[in-house]
């Protein structure tokens, strides 16, 4: 599995597939393992050419994601003019390497901490322009899907409580408690738009002043862009700025109203989800990739999530 | 025959070479650029220090605290309904699950029911869990000590 990876093991296949991929006699001169990420596995690649790229590696079904469906959105994305580092080839049997994977073109960025969560004020005004652009662009012209506004939350509670279960033989019943939460609460929705999934700090390139490309794509998905405005203020981007700031910089630069009753709603939702695709991680552990994020991931940060979503819908605050 | 001393290496003592072999020699001798080593470095000793403080594994106890719960509430209409009685670990987290579930929405003395004999239960069982386990939460996001 992807843990066992190394340099020396990927080197000959991936030359081998990339001189047929670009159809030259380019070689890898360059490959190391890129210290970001825990869905998949990513590798810096330079080409004799001076060609840079970034192979992206499935670990075994970790999250529950596919390069397939995160490549098609890539794809997408870049046609309809969101800042998207642009998608190459893709490798989805797992035949070349053990896993399905991706190549997409390496993107140079000011920042070097991916924890470093600070946003400069011209720069979190152009992240928050470009995510409700992308949540509004018009997806129907370049992807293909029988979502609509009455089934996509419902469909999404659904993809994860399932993603649960096929990881547990047995029930979680603050998760059980969770997803039925979700689905007697859910808002409706007036229009499907391009959920990115995981955005903020640390998952966007940028020059900082401006976004170069959003990155981490596994988890996007058409739905409620709201899931993304919650997943901002309680999740990815709470070490940034308060709840306060990030309503603020919504309603200024996107128009977009954040009331307290989506905040709870869709941050029980990316609670939910959390804990759901976290889980993947415990089985990978046990299964054969043994590194240690992987059981961290699938015990800890799972239970944490399991907390927050039981904190969230707690009836004693009125909600249930 | 009594009074034997095991003269093996107990997992506890391994589990502590293991984190200060990480902590005390390896961690200082990567480069700078070794993000993604560093990183892992971490979260090895955290879960090498985690394997070695952690209690012996409390499901069974719980799975008992629960049955007693649900045995308390064999009156209730809902636990009636999700609840055979029978009380493997499968069952029984499934039924509690159903109980949580068929309580959202609901308001009345059924649900209210569950909702302040089940539930609490189910949260302070979470809550031991993670007061073990918050220290790997720790050491995910890069820190040893807290």
């Amino acid at each position: 599995m992807a843990d066992t990876l190394t340099p020396e093991s990927l080197r000959e296949p991936l030359d081998a597939w990339l001189r047929v991929q670009r159809g030259d006699d380019a070689t890898v001169a360059d490959l190391h393992r890129i210290a970001t990420g825990n869905s998949r596995s990513n590798w810096y690649v330079e080409m004799s050419d001076g060609s840079r790229y970034v192979a992206r590696i499935e670990q075994g079904g970790v999250f529950g994601t596919e390069s397939a469906e995160e490549f098609e959105f890539m794809r997408g994305a870049h046609e309809l003019g969101c800042p998207v580092a642009t998608v190459r080839w893709i490798e989805p049997q797992g035949d070349v390497l053990g896993q399905p994977f991706f190549v997409m073109d390496y993107l140079d960025g000011a920042a070097e901490d991916r924890n470093d969560r600070s946003l400069a004020p011209d720069l979190a005004t152009d992240f928050v322009q470009r995510l409700d652009h992308l949540h509004r662009t018009d997806w129907t012209t370049t992807l293909e899907s029988n979502v609509t506004a009455e089934t996509a939350t419902r469909t999404q509670i659904e993809r994860w409580y399932h993603v649960y279960r096929a990881e547990s033989e047995i029930a979680i019943p603050l998760l059980e408690e969770g997803a039925a939460w979700l689905l007697h609460h859910a808002p409706a929705l007036e229009q499907v738009g391009i959920v990115h999934g995981d955005p903020g700090p640390g998952n966007f390139v940028h020059d900082g002043r401006r976004v170069i490309a959003f990155t981490d794509w596994e988890f996007t998905h058409l739905g409620d862009p709201m899931e993304d405005w919650a997943y901002l203020v309680n999740m990815r981007g709470s070490r940034t700025m308060s709840k306060g700031e990030w309503l603020e910089l919504f309603e200024r630069v996107a128009g977009v109203t954040v009331t307290d009753r989506d905040l709870q709603y869709w941050s029980a939702f990316n609670y939910f989800k959390g804990a759901c695709a976290n889980l993947t991680c415990r089985r990978v552990f046990r299964t054969g990739n043994h590194s240690p994020n992987m059981a961290l991931i699938g015990t800890a940060l799972h239970q944490t999530f399991v907390r927050q979503l039981a904190d969230v819908i707690d009836p004693s605050g009125g909600s249930a | 025959m009594a009074d034997i001393e095991p003269q093996g290496l107990t997992d506890r003592e391994i589990l502590r070479s293991v984190e200060a072999t990480v902590r005390r020699v390896l961690l200082p001798s990567l480069r700078d650029d070794a993000g993604w080593a560093r990183a892992v470095a971490i979260q090895l000793a955290g879960l090498a220090r985690y394997a070695a403080q952690r209690p012996p594994d409390p499901t069974a106890e719980r799975v008992e605290e629960i049955i007693a719960v649900l045995g308390g509430l064999t009156g209730n209409e809902i636990v009636a309904g999700v609840w055979s009685g029978e009380t493997s670990q499968r069952v029984v987290m499934e039924a509690a699950g159903a109980a949580l579930t068929t309580a959202v929405g609901r308001d009345d003395e059924a649900a209210d029911e569950v909702r302040l004999r089940l539930r609490p239960v189910l949260i302070r069982q979470l809550d031991d869990e993670l007061a073990d386990t918050s220290m790997l939460v720790d050491a995910f996001r890069g820190k040893l000590d807290g």
